[in-house]
């Protein structure tokens, strides 16, 4: 099993080296390797996860590689096998296959197409990293590298500015989180003696009584932790307020805002809270933090892409807001409600960034949606894709979004989370807007294509379209009741209690929980939203004027726009400056250093004076000091 | 065992051949090229085994060769080797080997006596970090001085006078108050032993002023905050291969001679101002990355850089200061981490450097402004220098991560808010090293009025071979752990020992 899940995480990787010494111009042998390692994976993946399942397999967790191995510590790469790290690898290799597939046809007229499977090969491998480790180290290497990759594939294009800016930008702001994630790691390693998690857990409660000092405050020892390590999920998964990098990433080509900037990498936080949920659940303090964060993004990100015209950043905030329910789920100790819609999450959004790629090829790069229009007679397959996709976004009953995003909501309200559940229920209106917005406005109104006679892309965009909506419609209700009944993850999430209690309870079972939605606030809002696009968007008979102070702070983005484009940029030069020219240059190097030198100039030709050359000066110098030195002698004898 | 004088063959091969290289006027540029090329494999080849004869599972010296050499003062000449040594001798053998083989693609005048001084300084070098008689030690770590001024002094850029004399009165001056700390070490203790001086009992008032003496002499040459200011002046002035040296090997000394001398020698003094010292070195972590961001030269900004990636190297030097009788693991794992970060810094910033030189071979500046889009024509090199860039910024799974973590994590040993301001570094390397990689990698050139041009093959070579190295520690450095694991808990155990 072991090998397997080597072969797993290493056929990406194999895919990587073997793509670096392929020549750019055979573009078939590098689809070739590109497709086949990842599909290799996927396989590897669904075969180890019905093996798990059919021979009742318990957890497995083992070292692989030796980093360091020294007298008082060690540190290694290794495997971790349950029910999570599998169900997540088959995602992220799913969707990675896909998109790899769908690149096909997105990339082909690129120059350096090799270039670009590298960067998206490397990145699943170092997604799988993440996924599959059984320790902080191993993980924070490869959140380190998921965000190399992404900020290499942000920058694929890498004459445009613009791109170019984003992508550091990008990294930057991951930087910050990471951090947090840093510390985490490191506060763990010096307290525990060993980052693997099972050792972890086991010595969890020796060391939750233990407090640390700072500036004379004590805190708890694992709240601390908890809350470092949260910060780096913040920044990766786009929370308030390290979300702004996010928006921006989608200068990069659109199949990677699929895969990782929708489906895979911003998701990594959500896995990495629920992999260390045994912590997490005796950190309460930090949960509810968790909690408020997640919904305020879910509620005020959401807003924003309201007043967005660009297709990926309307899309980018919602993927945002998405994640915001996530949160929310992890802060309210709902580990595998969260897993779920992440899951589901997964497949219908990067179905929705697919069709946006689609969309965006056809259109020749125009991703404004104030000037594409009546797309449906032209391309009848990406529009029913995309209605599939929005239907399960908006949580329409029956799809997979309804599913995920519904209990999570409901199981916030059972268990008396009053102010965040309201913030979720009002999201649940803002995105049925914002889905409507973009599907009446590129699929109805005015045709605004040049050539009439445009016709459907490529069979190998249309093929990864028509596989992603199967899970997008039917995949939740297929594992609704084996993960809410807690039979998919088991023990590999904490807090079991919590969410069987609710099911118990208030779902009972996937048809019950269908019926009743329809008698919920949820289903009533929705609705109201759904007819309330239909006239605004659709019939366009009735205009509402957003009131201006809100239409400011909304387009600037909450001043975040503003903040790491202008604020930020501007004051680092400013101050960077500042020291360089003051305290490098005029303090130490000029004010002391030269001014020493100069002092030094000064004395040496003052006492240079005195050596004239001149016979009669040294000899009268001599004579006089003679005399001195005779009368000196003198007086005190 | 080991009977042959292999340290000693270490250090006089190259700086003879060295020596008859600056003195042949006449010998050809390819005779001379070939020539240093096949010393400093020789070097590679005796310092690799010298590593595989090390035993790594001893702690005391090993190679011993004790001579006497002033009969009557009791100078020996003593060589002799630890871990930390053997690390320190292969990243110069390793260095120096590049040096050579990049040295064809530069052209300098008299190329026969430029590279002489560069072996001259190997053998110095190798000198310095084997010599355990403190006079032999200072003799090699002051005439470290002169081969590197001549280099910088005759092959250098416009400014190089006000560079050399500034660099050279710079570390002088450090070097002479060592002097002193160290003759009067030696009468105290009747012997010029580096190990003699251990066992001395110091009063607190004579510990404070030999740490002094020590902390601006190693201090300077490290260089730590606020004594940093001759670096990035020495190396804008620099010919290419005399930065790399300076930055990969010659700033190491500074750390050796820290772990060396100070951590037992002025360990109560040490632990009285380890508060103070650990502050020094968060500001030049901090304070100097905010200054390498404001830098619109190439050079000078990884200069700056690399003083606060030194900055790691102290800090975790003075933390074992710190945690000396509160948490002795988390002390190793800091002095670990600073040894590392020495080895790790001493591969980046050598890539870095050959990097900018083959910028500037094309374009002839070395300014921000002047070089933008290198990406358009000269792929492959940019996709080296983004990686190399990236492990300056210590991405994990480079060499550059691991001192950097190991570092920290001993520093949230002591106290968080020291961890947090140390790890602030992540973002702030980040932000000066990318700026690097955006403004000169990336961006739109259609003109190329530079002139890039792909690289050569054996710039090929230099730089793949430092990826192969910096990616090696950086996934499974655990070899080098060995070679250093033993030395660095012997030393620790017996400094904490002589405490008590």
């Amino acid at each position: 099993m072991i090998y397997l899940a080597l072969i797993l995480l290493l056929a990406p990787l194999v895919g990587t080296l073997l793509l670096l010494y392929t020549q750019n111009n055979s573009k078939r042998l590098s689809i070739f390797i590109s497709n086949s390692s990842i599909l290799i994976s996927f396989f590897v993946s669904i075969y180890l996860l019905f093996l798990y399942f059919s021979c009742n397999y318990l957890p497995v967790s083992q070292d692989v590689l030796v980093f360091a191995d020294t007298k008082l510590y060690s540190l290694s790469f290794g495997l971790y096998i349950d029910s999570l790290s599998l169900v997540m690898s088959t995602v992220v290799t799913s969707v990675s296959f896909l998109v790899h597939y769908y690149s096909i046809s997105y990339m082909k007229d690129e120059s350096s197409f090799n270039r670009f499977f590298i960067y998206t090969n490397f990145f699943t491998f170092s997604m799988l990293l993440i996924v599959l480790s059984n320790n902080f180290f191993q993980l924070f290497i490869g959140w380190e590298l998921v965000g190399l990759s992404s900020y290499l594939l942000i920058g694929f294009w890498t004459s445009k500015e613009s791109a170019i800016k984003a992508n550091y930008k990008a990294f930057l702001v991951n930087r910050v989180g990471d951090i947090g994630l840093l510390l985490g790691l490191c506060l763990v390693f010096v307290t525990y003696g060993t980052t693997n998690y099972t050792e972890v857990f086991n010595l969890k409660d020796t060391i939750n009584n233990s407090e640390l000092d700072i500036f004379g405050t004590s805190f708890n020892l694992l709240s601390s932790i908890c809350l470092l390590l949260f910060v780096g999920a913040m920044a990766k998964s786009a929370q308030v307020p390290l979300h702004f990098w996010l928006p921006d990433s989608m200068e990069g080509p659109t199949p990677i805002s699929a895969l990782i900037h929708a489906a895979t990498m911003v998701t990594a936080g959500i896995y990495m809270v629920a992999r260390l949920s045994p912590l997490y659940v005796l950190a309460e303090d930090v949960s509810i933090f968790i909690l408020y964060v997640g919904s305020v993004t879910a509620f005020f990100l959401g807003l924003v892409s309201l007043v967005q015209n660009d297709i990926k950043r309307i899309i980018a905030y919602s993927t945002i807001s998405q994640l915001g329910y996530m949160t929310a789920a992890l802060g309210a100790s709902l580990y595998s409600l969260a897993i779920f819609h992440l899951i589901t999450h997964a497949f219908f959004k990067a179905l929705l960034f697919l069709c946006a790629g689609s969309i965006i090829i056809k259109c020749h790069h125009e991703q404004d949606i104030r000037k594409i229009g009546g797309l449906r007679k032209f391309m009848p397959i990406t529009y029913l894709a995309f209605l599939y996709a929005s239907l399960s976004l908006i949580g329409f009953p029956l799809t997979s979004g309804f599913y995920s995003k519904e209990v999570i909501i409901d199981a916030i309200g059972y268990y008396n989370h009053t102010i965040p559940y309201t913030m979720l229920l009002a999201g649940i209106f803002i995105t049925t807007l914002y889905t409507s917005k973009i599907f009446f406005k590129v699929f109805f109104g005015e045709c605004t294509l040049h050539d009439r006679n445009e016709k459907e892309n490529d069979k190998e965009m249309l093929v990864p379209l028509f596989i992603l909506t199967a899970p997008s419609v039917f995949l939740g209700l297929f594992i609704f009741d084996s993960l809410l009944s807690g039979t998919l993850f088991g023990a590999s999430l904490m807090s079991n209690t919590v969410v069987l209690d609710f099911y118990n309870n208030y779902v009972i079972n996937s048809l019950y929980f269908f019926l009743h939605s329809f008698m919920t606030i949820n289903f009533f809002i929705l609705l109201i939203a759904l007819i309330f696009s239909y006239y605004y968007y659709y019939k366009k008979s009735f205009n509402i004027s957003i009131p201006n102070i809100l239409s400011t702070i909304l387009k600037n983005e909450y001043g975040f726009n503003n903040l790491s484009t202008k604020f930020i940029p501007k004051f680092q030069n400013l101050l960077t400056k500042y020291l360089w020219k003051n305290i490098d240059i005029l303090t130490i190097d000029n004010g002391i250093i030269n001014n020493t030198s100069l002092m030094f100039d000064k004395i040496s030709n003052t006492v240079r004076k005195f050596q004239t050359g001149y016979i009669y000066h040294y000899s009268l110098t001599i004579i006089s000091a003679l005399i001195l030195a005779l009368l000196i002698i003198r007086i005190r004898y | 065992m080991f009977n042959f004088p292999i340290l000693s063959l270490l250090i006089w091969i190259p700086i003879l051949v060295g020596l008859f290289l600056v003195i042949s006027n006449n010998l050809s540029n390819k005779l001379s090229e070939y020539l240093t090329l096949i010393i400093t494999f020789l070097v590679l080849l005796l310092s690799l085994s010298l590593t595989n004869n090390y035993d790594q599972s001893l702690s005391q010296l090993q190679f011993i060769e004790r001579i006497e050499w002033i009969n009557g003062l009791n100078i020996f000449y003593y060589l002799a080797a630890d871990g930390i040594s053997v690390s320190l001798i292969l990243l110069t053998a390793f260095i120096n080997f590049l040096i050579a083989i990049y040295a064809s693609s530069e052209t300098y005048k008299n190329k026969s006596a430029y590279l002489g001084y560069f072996l001259i300084l190997e053998g110095l070098l190798m000198g310095t970090f084997t010599a355990f008689d403190s006079i032999l030690f200072y003799i090699f770590f002051e005439s470290l001085l002169i081969p590197l001024f001549l280099i910088i002094g005759i092959w250098g850029g416009k400014n190089r006078k006000y560079a050399t004399i500034k660099f050279f009165l710079y570390t002088l001056f450090g070097s002479v108050l060592m002097l002193i700390a160290i003759i009067y070490l030696s009468t105290l203790a009747g012997s010029f032993a580096i190990r003699d001086f251990y066992l001395l009992n110091l009063s607190f008032e004579e510990e404070l002023f030999i740490l002094l003496a020590f902390l601006i002499g190693f201090g300077i040459k490290i260089p730590m905050w606020p004594v940093h200011t001759w670096l990035p002046d020495a190396h804008v002035e620099a010919p290419t291969s005399g930065s790399v040296i300076l930055a990969s090997v010659l700033l190491k000394v500074g750390g050796y001679g820290m772990i060396r001398f100070m951590l037992p020698i002025t360990t109560e003094a040490g632990i009285f101002l380890s508060e103070y010292m650990i502050y020094l070195s968060l500001i030049a972590i901090i304070y100097i990355s905010f200054v390498a961001y404001a830098q619109t030269d190439m050079k000078k900004l990884i200069a700056y850089s690399s003083v606060a990636h030194m900055g790691f190297v102290t800090l975790g030097i003075f933390l074992v200061f710190h945690l000396l009788g509160n948490n002795l693991n988390a002390a190793v794992i800091g002095l670990e981490g600073a040894i590392i970060q020495m080895i790790s810094h001493g591969l980046i910033s050598a890539a870095l450097f050959f990097c900018i030189g083959i910028i500037y071979k094309h374009s002839k500046s070395r300014l921000l402004k002047d070089n933008y889009g290198v990406v358009t024509f000269m792929p492959l090199f940019s996709f080296l220098m983004l990686f190399f860039l990236m492990a300056n910024s210590g991405l994990p799974g480079t060499s550059g991560f691991v001192g950097e973590f190991l570092v920290i994590t001993s520093a949230l040993g002591s106290n968080i808010i020291i961890g947090f301001l140390a790890a602030i570094s992540l973002l702030l390397s980040a932000s000066y090293s990318l700026k690097l990689g955006k403004n000169v990698l990336f961006g739109e050139n259609t003109q190329n009025i530079q002139g890039y041009k792909e690289c050569t093959i054996n710039e090929k070579f230099v730089l793949g071979v430092l990826v192969i190295f910096i990616l090696y520690l950086g996934l499974t450095p655990d070899y080098l752990f060995k070679i250093i694991d033993h030395t660095t808990i012997n030393l620790i155990d017996s400094i904490n020992l002589g405490r008590t």
